[in-house]
């Protein structure tokens, strides 16, 4: 009976380890749901950073970002890194649309909220809020989770 | 009566958990025919280099000879695609485990103006202890990248703010052999994973 005992135990904490990474924080603001927010952890002395995430568009009207704030940099904006005959290149991304029924992924070696003029150290492990505006959902702030991969 | 109901909870989630294991195992395997088209056979490159490395030493490829070397280029204050790569790479050698002794990842800086010997050091060395950072002058960097047929630039993103600029490079990963010669060549997407597989497969091969 103990070692069954035992066996649960294990298990439910697998169980919520296995929760915590599926059932991650989702935001919703209007008719958008954002999740995945996460930043890459840098060694102190990094300069520029970036931030990652998913934007669903749950309804029937285009959206798009129309400003980002975050107290972690004294700038921050949407780039995209872009292949460009064997080079990476990153754009400032001015426009970035979110349509009806489709979701705006940003992740490595693609979209990202670039940080720069970092105030503050990107370590594994911390968190720091970030505001994210849209023309029509209007604002929300985030967490960031800053974690290595 | 409680206990029996949590272990059969327990052992549900146990086969959900070995079964959700064996899924990724077999994800693992199945490479996408994107990261197929990503490894490539190494491109006839000379891969010459004389810089400069994070302890201020100056280094050419015959340093590293009897050794493979990961070389990538980029730069310090690059926010996604270096940091990326970077944290592959500590994955790489956590992977390789012994064999990672047979390996050495070298990190060379496109932006040298802002990448001194102190910052790369720093820099690297946070991502993991093996890797080595190169840097140089203005025009040693330039022949590194030339010998390798790396392209790379300057691009101001905010003429408002000059001195914030972005470097755009290549994202290639040079598997280089013990001899200095070029081995495999990775295009930037590669699941971490898959290099491992493949670089492991190359250091059995000899
Ligand atoms: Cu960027």
């Amino acid at each position: 009976m103990k070692k069954f005992f035992m066996l649960t135990v294990v298990s439910l904490t697998l169980v919520l380890a296995t929760a915590g990474t599926v059932f991650a924080t989702e935001y919703k603001v209007g008719e958008l749901t954002i999740s995945d927010v996460w930043s890459r952890a840098s060694p102190s002395v990094a300069k520029a950073g970036a931030v990652y995430m998913t934007i669903t568009n749950n309804g029937a009207m285009m959206d798009m970002i129309s400003g980002i704030k975050t107290s972690m940099a004294g700038k921050a904006m949407v780039h995209e890194s872009k292949m460009v005959d064997g080079v990476m290149k990153m754009e400032h991304a001015m426009h970035v649309m979110i349509k009806p029924g489709e979701a705006l992924t940003m992740e490595p070696g693609g979209f990202h909220v670039m940080l720069m003029k970092l105030t503050g150290e990107l370590t594994d492990g911390t968190s720091f809020p970030l505001t994210i505006e849209f023309k029509n959902a209007g604002s929300v702030e985030l967490t960031v989770n800053v974690k290595k991969k | 009566m409680i206990f029996r109901a949590l272990f059969l909870v327990g052992l549900m989630t146990l086969t959900a958990y070995v079964g959700y294991k064996g899924w990724k195992m077999y994800e693992f395997n199945q490479l996408t025919s994107q990261e197929r088209a990503n490894i490539l056979v190494a491109t006839p490159i000379e891969g010459k280099y004389s810089l400069t490395d994070h302890n201020g030493q100056r280094v050419t490829e015959q340093t590293y000879s009897g050794r493979h070397t990961l070389i990538f280029f980029g730069y310090t204050w690059c926010p996604d695609v270096c940091p990326t790569l970077l944290t592959d790479i500590a994955f790489i050698m956590d992977e390789l485990g012994e064999a990672s002794d047979k390996v050495v990842p070298l990190f060379i800086s496109v932006d040298p103006e802002r990448d001194t010997v102190s910052v790369l050091k720093e820099y690297v060395g946070e991502f993991h202890p093996g890797i080595v950072g190169l840097t140089g002058s203005l025009d040693d960097v330039a022949a590194a990248a030339k010998s390798f047929r790396v392209g790379y630039g300057k691009v101001v993103m905010d003429p408002a703010d000059p001195e914030d600029y972005s470097m755009s490079h290549s994202a290639d990963l040079f598997l280089m052999g013990p001899d200095g010669k070029p081995v495999k060549q990775y295009r930037f997407g590669v699941d971490a994973e898959a290099l491992v597989k493949d670089i492991q497969a190359v250091l059995t091969d000899g």
